[in-house]
């Protein structure tokens, strides 16, 4: 009979349970990974690969490989990064060989330290050619 | 057995945790750009071959394309191993992914469809996505024309489409033919053709040309990326 009346056995499970929610939720709110912020190479990164998919987004960039246009292909890189960013684009044929008549680049490297991507561009003409494309951004700064 | 029950039920917390983890990407910007830049190259390549397949070219060129740009992400994936698979639609309007139905009753359609998966294997990158690649060049054609003698006056609209809409057109060409199987006959500056731009994708053209009853037009056009689409149509008197 004394048994049956004796409730500290269940209180101490309801107990556990709330103590293992609270510690559940504790650690739901606990981030699995710390991201100490994006360092400058990601940053450059980032720029470099939406600067490629901008360009290519209409088959503009393939476009202006196919006629040579390295001048205008210049300006819309230009147009498309800070002037606080050094850039530096080298188009290559499928083979790895350069394209590019001229440099295409925003003057001379300042800044040793450069991140590059690289961009495989598919042509839309009906004659069809693959191309990789090269950008190198650097801090002017 | 109480701490047995909540230990159990911390650790199979803590596992599911660690597989939901496992699945997310690591580096969600790396996996936006592989897959936006593989996107766009998938895309402008089915535009090239559907290019060249309108103009003439064998439908094989598609697959040739496509395998060739498989090649080349794969060889350029420095960081990942990335793998592209693609399965051009095969059904009663699409064979080896593409439909050139250029019909009679105005209407004309030049498109590609082709599946694909990317698997992105890396150690800061591990993705996977299945999409399909959609690029369609239509013409829509409707004309009618009026006059009581052997010369008639013709008025005819054209509207061009992309897969999105309405689509500017590269060039267009007229041709008419005044009997029923007749040869078709390229309209020319004696037929006083005139075209205006409606800047938006339609076309509106008046011209005139010699024919008792009969008059079919032709439009072969080609979009703004160089997609051919041609429709016929039979003219109504108005």
């Amino acid at each position: 009979m004394r048994f049956l009346t004796d409730n500290r056995g269940q209180i101490r499970v309801i107990e556990a349970f709330f103590a293992s929610v609270l510690l559940l939720s504790a650690l739901a709110m606990i981030p699995w990974e710390t991201h100490v912020g994006s360092s400058n190479d990601e940053v450059l990164q980032s720029v470099a690969q939406r600067t490629l998919i901008t360009l290519d987004s209409d088959g503009t960039m393939s476009k202006l490989i196919e006629n040579g246009s390295w001048t205008t292909l210049r300006q819309c890189v230009q147009s498309l990064l800070s002037p606080a960013i050094w850039f530096n684009l080298t188009i290559f044929d499928k083979n790895m060989n350069p394209v590019n008549g001229i440099q295409i680049c925003s003057g001379s490297l300042l800044n040793e330290k450069t991140v590059a991507t690289e961009y495989v561009c598919a042509s839309q003409n009906s004659n069809y050619r693959i191309y990789v494309v090269r950008l190198q951004l650097s801090n002017v700064n | 057995m109480t701490s047995l029950i909540i230990t159990m039920l911390l650790l199979s917390t803590a596992y599911y945790v660690f597989e939901i983890d496992k699945n997310v990407a690591d580096n969600p910007t790396a996996v936006d750009y592989a897959f936006l830049a593989t996107k766009l190259s998938t895309l402008n390549t089915i535009v090239s071959a559907l290019a060249n397949v309108s103009n003439g070219g064998e439908r094989a060129i598609l697959m040739a394309n496509l395998n060739e740009l498989s090649s080349a992400i794969r060889s350029h994936s420095y960081d990942a191993e990335c793998l592209l698979l693609f399965t051009p639609l095969d059904s009663p309007q699409y064979q080896d992914g593409i439909e050139t139905s250029w019909g009679s009753s105005g209407l004309g359609i030049s498109s590609a469809y082709v599946g694909f998966s990317l698997n992105v294997t890396g150690l800061s990158v591990s993705y996977y996505s299945e999409f399909e690649t959609n690029v369609t060049a239509g013409l829509n054609i409707d004309g009618s024309f009026t006059g009581s003698g052997s010369e008639k006056s013709v008025n005819a609209t054209c509207r061009v489409y992309d897969e999105k809409g309405l689509a500017l057109a590269s060039d267009i060409t007229l041709f008419y033919q005044n009997e029923t199987s007749g040869a078709w006959i390229s309209l020319s500056p004696s037929n006083s053709l005139n075209i205006t731009d409606y800047g938006d994708g339609t076309y509106f053209m008046s011209f005139n040309v010699n024919t008792q009853n009969v008059l079919n037009l032709s439009a072969h056009v080609h979009d703004s990326r160089g997609i051919f689409v041609m429709a016929n149509v039979t003219c109504s008197m108005a």
